[in-house]
């Protein structure tokens, strides 16, 4: 995919020139990134890890302005970029980063990864504005970036109500606010209705896999942890210090959960069978019994529009009866 | 005399020569003519900001680092006659490194863009000072067996002590401190070049007015001695001196291995050892190495990074065996 621009979307980048200046031309890459799992994992979980006491340039200190309607936007993370998408606005988008994998960006060039972009492919392509998550890092980057004549937005990315404020906030920046409280109103519904098909059947514990080895998990305070609650599910490193802990093999045996979540990218062949293989993972009573419940990787380590479809999948694997199924 | 001469002419110009390539390529392509209109401040605003803000910062920022660490690396071989010493042997990139990845768990560079480096300097002095205390407490005039022993102990006990922090920081936290500890520089900007410039540029004058002594020196202390040199404050100055380059290079891009081991030792392969040439040729070489190095980190997967410390080991590694089996033959 880092191979994909070319001539083709340089052309396509060029029917933009009534709007804004023609974008430099990037050079292309000689060489394809070979650790991508790696650095997607952790990219799109730092989108869930910020510290939310930052004041960014557009955060809450500062009420959301509409921006100018040639702007040219690019987004750290590909949750953002997606919320953008997903209220209509993807046009505003010129650029992306090496992780975005939604098609409606996919042939646009790309700016490198999320933490640490080139700032002179910013600069080149005639970046206006930035939307990054709100962490702790990302002050001395919008700093950098306001030296060049770019404007940062910062997003709160950690739990449901972020996304919901994420929304809204980007709606007024692109001016489509209607929509944005569309897509809200949606996740919202949508969720409410997992809740209400649930009902009051018992929670199942699961733990949720952010990483094989060492193992690595989610605690409450994260939108992962609320989707599983949503989902009828109940986290048992909910408790845990920190949002993404490293968990030891000795406690997941003594929590027991009865079922793992396992998200899986769409290229990814990973089976049951393979984790009955794994040191560790093969003494958990919910592996030998089968109870994996392999999901969907770019929808449940993003929080953004596939948010509720997450919690769907989720709850439909947790209480295959509610939704009208039959146990597995 | 006359080689050396011709050596750091030759030198001189790869220099420059790795200044231009540094500044004519990029993510972004640019024609080497629109290029020099940048730096003569006319042509494309967006241009000029990505040449003038940019890639100058960059490029003035690695030079000045492989300035600072291959000098800094020769005087380190010299000063304790093992061919191993490099640089961080003292535990001052490790002291650095522990002051950075407070700044960043603790959420400290979210206050401010200054607090990283001045951790990071902070660390290294602390470290440094640690060492010199061992080694003072140790008696005989700063032995450099213990010196190497106690910066040893000292790396190892910092190291233990990142570990430690970024074993309870979250993902984006460990990604960051890792992005450091690895080296690069791409948060280059002219504050940071005038602020490492401001240490390091004098340091390496003074360390390159020692050159004689540290001749003597690297013979034997006795004889150094002998010859009616003051060794204690000779060493002192050395450590010192070194140090704060190390220190201050660090703070300002991480740390960036393999410089100061091997430029140091193909220049000697190349010219001989003899101090009143080696340190400006290190300096020149070092300089033109990072810049290079640099270079190729930013563009072969353009619009993302290597960690420059990656390309420092994979391009200097063949060359310096190649200078190796070279030069050893002849002798």
């Amino acid at each position: 995919m880092l191979l994909s621009f070319g001539r083709e979307n340089q052309m396509k980048a060029r029917t933009r020139e009534s709007l804004a200046p023609v974008p430099l031309r990037l050079r292309r890459p000689g060489v394809v990134h070979t650790v991508p799992v790696v650095c997607l994992l952790l990219v799109t979980s730092m989108a869930a890890c910020g510290n939310s006491s930052d004041a960014l340039p557009g955060s809450d200190a500062a009420p959301m302005q509409p921006m100018d309607d040639v702007a040219r936007i690019v987004s750290l993370v590909p949750s953002l970029a997606e919320l953008v998408i997903a209220i209509g606005a993807e046009e505003r988008l010129v650029a992306r980063t090496d992780y975005d994998t939604h098609p409606a960006v996919a042939d646009l060039p790309s700016i490198g990864g999320g933490l640490d972009p080139s700032l002179e492919a910013l600069v080149g392509l005639d970046i206006d504005v930035v939307l990054m998550p709100e962490g702790e890092n990302m002050p001395a980057l919008a700093a950098r970036l306001g030296e060049l004549g770019i404007s940062a937005v910062g997003f709160r990315t950690e739990t449901v109500d972020d996304l919901y404020d994420s929304i809204e906030r980007l709606g007024v920046l692109v001016d489509r606010t209607v929509p944005a409280t569309t897509l809200s109103d949606d996740i919202a519904q949508r969720l409410r209705y997992i809740s209400e098909v649930i009902g009051a059947r018992p929670l199942v514990s699961v733990m949720y896999v952010i990483w094989s080895d060492p193992p690595m998990t989610t605690a409450a305070g994260s939108y992962i942890d609320e989707v599983i609650s949503i989902a009828g599910g109940y986290n048992v490193f909910s408790d845990a210090p920190m949002r993404w802990p490293t968990v030891g093999f000795e406690s997941m045996v003594r929590r027991n959960p009865s079922v793992i979540i396992w998200p899986r990218g769409a290229d990814s062949e990973l089976t049951l069978d393979a984790v009955r293989d794994m040191p560790g993972w093969r003494d958990l009573e919910a592996v030998q019994n089968g109870r994996i419940v392999f999901v969907d990787s770019d929808r449940f380590n993003r929080p953004g529009p596939g948010l509720a479809d997450a919690a769907m999948d989720l709850a439909r694997a947790l209480h295959p009866s509610a939704f009208g199924g039959s146990t597995p | 005399m006359t080689r050396h001469v011709l050596l750091l002419v030759g030198l001189i110009a790869s220099f420059a020569f790795s200044v231009v390539v540094g500044l004519a390529v990029g993510a972004v392509d640019i024609p080497i003519g629109e290029v020099f209109d940048a730096l003569l401040g006319s042509g494309d605003s967006r241009i000029r900001t990505i040449v003038v803000g940019l890639r100058l910062p960059r490029v003035l920022l690695a030079a000045e680092v492989g300035a600072g660490l291959a000098v800094s690396g020769a005087v380190f071989q010299a000063l304790l006659r093992n061919p191993l010493a490099e640089p961080y042997v003292l535990g001052v990139s490790s002291g650095a490194a522990v002051g950075a990845v407070i700044a960043i768990v603790f959420g400290m560079t979210a206050t401010s863009m200054f607090a990283l480096p001045i951790a990071a300097f902070v660390g290294a002095v602390v470290a440094i000072t640690l060492v010199l205390a061992m080694a003072a407490a140790a008696g005989r005039g700063l032995d450099t067996h213990v010196l190497l022993l106690a910066g040893v102990v000292i790396g190892a006990f910092f190291n233990a002590i990142i570990l430690l922090l970024v074993n309870f920081a979250d993902l984006e936290t460990f990604r960051a401190a890792m992005l450091w500890i690895m080296g690069s520089f791409s948060g280059a900007t002219s504050e940071s070049v005038t602020t490492v410039a401001v240490w390091v540029l004098p340091a390496l004058l003074a360390l390159t007015l020692l050159a004689r002594p540290l001749n003597l020196m690297s013979v034997g202390e006795q004889s150094a001695f002998h010859l009616g040199v003051d060794v204690r404050k000779l060493k002192l100055m050395l450590y010192v001196g070194t140090s704060l380059v190390v220190g201050v290079c660090v703070a300002g891009s991480g740390a960036i291995g393999f410089v100061g081991l091997v430029v140091p030792h193909a220049l000697r392969l190349v010219g001989g050892s003899d101090h009143r040439w080696l340190l400006p040729a290190c300096a020149l070489t070092g300089g033109a190495f990072l810049v290079f190095a640099d270079t190729i980190a930013r563009t072969v997967v353009a619009p993302a990074e290597l960690p420059v410390g990656v390309v420092t080991a994979l391009a200097g590694v063949p060359v310096f065996l190649w200078l190796l089996i070279r030069y050893q033959e002849g002798t």
